[in-house]
């Protein structure tokens, strides 16, 4: 397998019917990218999207990346310490997912945070939520995940794999910038949401606390059983 | 050039933590022995049936685990495959077991009923079972041999093929 093949597959289960492995995570990226977009648009006459999304959405990519491709590479030792603790990694991903839903909830009513916000400091935002993604998603595997999974779990193939994992990483994290570039895109023309972007804000902000109370609470799986119970 | 300090601490925390991550991947997985089998961690399981499974009880036989969960699509697909090989490998004293994480027990139930399982099934309530596995995505399933020691595991969704394959290494 080469990296295309992964990058193309990683992409690809976004589109299909492996979105189904997504769905604990994609709705909230959705929410989180939107909060951050309408938290700018609010604040800014007219806010770019390259400097306002695309810099976060990099930040995103690089966090998620970076653990999932380890995450799921149990060929490195490294994979197995972060496994081994990853109830405890959860809890932190959601104190770090919950500190990104109340600086959405909250950038309007708190001045502090108002004059804080730029481009950069969103990017750091959504690095934090990244990695605190990738932490809280327990994958279903795809035939082309399961493929590098094989071979990351070798010893002597853990960082072949590990490499392809990462392009696989970057393939679902591309398919959801894609989307979420589309959704803002979509969101920008609509009167009724640049009217009401506070409103619209706040919906995204608390849909992003769902998962970090889960997360905090250990009760993910509930979500899982019951959300995504259906879907299957 | 100045720079803000949450600017400097994300240019330096990126790269940082890339590097660092790579770095202890690399040193920590170099030393490892690629023949080195490890021991299929002991625990004791609440069966959805109202039994209990204990690994350790099984010393000697082989023993095959599945772990799924009724929200994983390529878990429900894998599901015909470990029912077909189970019933052809029982009578060989493989010992079959599935469980299920993430999950609810009334949703476990009602996959166990609907797509007809006939072997073994728990719910790993607290999670332990599955980090003392290191089991991140579903299905997984572990190939146990008579030592207890982990002889193969497979990561997605096995096909018959593949079970009789390593189930056939596990008998030798």
């Amino acid at each position: 397998m080469g990296a295309g093949t992964a990058l193309w597959g990683g992409f690809h289960s976004f589109f299909s019917i492996w979105q189904v492995c997504l769905v604990q995570i994609s709705p909230f990226y959705m929410a989180f990218i939107v909060g951050l977009f309408l938290a700018t648009a609010g604040q800014k006459d007219n806010p770019t999207i390259g400097r306002w999304v695309g810099l976060p959405f990099l930040a995103y990519t690089v966090g998620f990346t970076v653990i999932y491709s380890i995450l799921i590479s149990s060929g490195l030792n490294i994979s197995k310490s972060l496994l081994y603790n990853i109830s405890s990694l959860r809890v932190a991903a959601g104190v770090a997912i919950l500190i990104a839903a109340m600086y959405i909830l909250l950038i309007d009513r708190i001045c502090a945070l108002r004059c804080k916000l730029s481009p950069m400091l969103l990017s750091a935002l959504s690095l934090l939520i990244g990695l605190s993604f990738a932490l809280i998603y327990a994958p279903c595997i795809t035939p082309t995940m399961s493929d590098i999974m094989s071979i990351a779990s070798k010893p002597q193939t853990a960082v072949q794999g590990w490499h392809l994992a990462v392009f696989y990483g970057i393939g679902i994290c591309a398919a959801f910038g894609v989307t979420g570039m589309a959704l803002i895109l979509l969101l920008r023309r609509s009167n009724f949401v640049m009217q009401h972007t506070r409103l619209m804000k706040n919906i995204c902000g608390v849909i992003l606390l769902i998962p970090a109370l889960l997360a905090l609470t250990g009760t993910m799986r509930h979500f899982k059983a019951f959300f995504l119970g259906f879907m299957v | 050039m100045k720079f803000k300090p949450y600017k400097l601490l994300l240019a330096i925390s990126v790269p940082g933590l890339l590097l660092a991550l790579v770095a202890a991947g690399l040193i920590f997985s170099s030393g490892e022995k690629v023949t080195t089998q490890k021991l299929a961690p002991d625990f004791s399981l609440d069966l959805l049936d109202g039994g209990k499974f204990q690994l350790s009880a099984y010393k000697g036989t082989p023993v095959t685990i599945n772990f799924f969960a009724s929200w994983c699509h390529p878990c429900r697909q894998e599901i015909p495959s470990l029912v077909a090989v189970r019933s052809e490998y029982k009578p060989k004293g493989v010992h079959f077991l599935a469980i299920a994480i993430d999950d609810t027990a009334k949703d476990v139930n009602a996959l166990i009923a609907k797509l007809g399982f006939t072997f073994p099934a728990g719910l790993d309530t607290t999670g332990k079972i599955k980090d003392d596995y290191g089991v991140y995505g579903l299905p997984t399933t572990f190939f146990i041999d008579k030592k207890g020691m982990i002889s193969y595991s497979h990561a997605g969704s096995a096909t018959k093929e593949l079970l009789r394959h390593e189930l056939d290494k596990l008998l030798l």
